[in-house]
């Protein structure tokens, strides 16, 4: 599927999910979007995806995106269910600007089928603004991912500004088992109030795949 | 093959099949839907663009506005179709009860959407079903 040219401005979308797909999916590009003044509710998302094997986004703005109530929590923006690596493209989210928003930016849950040869997931350019977070809030959630191969999330030029977490939460919140998991380089932190980083097993009975954060330079 | 449940259209409708509908055939098959402007549709039961097809049939909608509509279905429901193509459609001050402002289920082949444009929408969802499925 792709998507381009997509606007949302001033949506309910409540209980429901802005974009679902409940399947697995080859592909889903989604660019040049802008996305305004919407509210979700019940741990859901603008996109919501179970399954994808080429995941493309770039150029997409979220600003004022907040839950339909202050207790609602497990919303996202963006919600990868897993990523299928059969296919030997990598994933990409890449030039979003996101402000003003109480819920999460990025949350991915697995991987299937195991990679032969090194992947991953890449996130790049993106500004995360002027935004106040009620209840605890994490902006990337990548959790429960388990891998004994070579998967890695790339994290570059990730900037997070003026963002206040009222009752704790995460700019990037990661349990995963996963042996060189997680590299964040070039990226910047600033003006933070209560947020976090947090990089841990989720199983810490298995320390054969420690979770490690392999690179991080800002 | 079911044609296109419109109730009440405001404005042309257009709605164009090219060549006969063979179930079965490797025949590609072409809908349109172009220009058309539905506005004040309360309570519709039906999608505004509703139709059950077959894989050799490709889809287009374009250049659609769908204005102040409340409904179970809300603006589109493609059903085991070909490839579809959308360019330029606009959903606007519209509630939906219950399932998707915009569904494809079963499609055969790519979903291009190139120009989709939602504003004052609402969706109710009395279950869990979604604006774009």
């Amino acid at each position: 599927m792709t998507l381009n040219d997509f606007r949302v401005n001033n949506t309910e979308v409540n209980s429901q999910n802005l974009v679902y797909i409940d399947t697995s999916i080859d592909e889903l590009v989604v660019t040049n979007s802008i996305f305004s003044t919407i509210k979700v509710g019940g741990s859901t998302s603008l996109f919501a995806i179970t399954s994808v094997k080429m995941l493309q986004m770039s150029a997409i703005e979220f600003s004022q995106i907040s839950s339909s109530s202050a207790d609602d929590s497990g919303n996202y923006m963006i919600n990868i269910g897993a990523i299928d690596l059969s296919s030997e493209v990598d994933s990409t989210i890449q030039n979003c600007q996101v402000s003003q928003t109480t819920i999460g930016f990025l949350n991915f849950a697995s991987i299937t089928n195991e990679p032969t040869q090194p992947r991953q997931l890449e996130v790049m350019d993106v500004e995360v603004t002027n935004s106040q977070y009620p209840i605890p809030v994490d902006i990337f959630n990548f959790e429960r991912i388990s891998t004994a191969q070579d998967f890695t999330i790339r994290m570059t030029r990730i900037h997070f500004e003026s963002l206040s977490f009222r009752l704790g939460g995460n700019l990037i919140n990661m349990q995963a088992l996963i042996s060189n998991g997680l590299v964040v380089i070039d990226s910047t932190a600033s003006d933070i109030t209560g947020g976090s980083m947090n990089v841990e097993a989720f199983n810490k009975q298995n320390l054969a795949v420690p979770a490690k954060l392999s690179k991080y330079r800002i | 093959m079911t044609m296109p449940k419109s109730e009440n259209p405001d404005g042309n409708m257009h709605v164009q099949f090219y060549s006969e509908h063979t179930v079965g055939s490797d025949r590609k098959e072409i809908l349109t839907f172009q220009n058309n402007h539905h506005k004040d549709i309360q309570d519709s039961i039906y999608a505004m663009f509703d139709v059950y097809l077959q894989p050799n049939v490709e889809v287009y909608l374009t250049n659609n506005t769908f204005d102040n509509i409340s409904g179970l279905f809300g603006g589109a429901y493609i059903y085991n179709s070909g490839p579809v193509e959308m360019r330029n459609n606009t959903f606007m001050s519209s509630t939906n009860f219950g399932y998707s402002m915009i569904a494809f289920e079963s499609t055969n082949g790519d979903v291009t959407i190139d120009g989709l444009y939602f504003e004052d929408l609402v969706s109710s969802g009395f279950s869990s079903e979604y604006f774009i499925y």
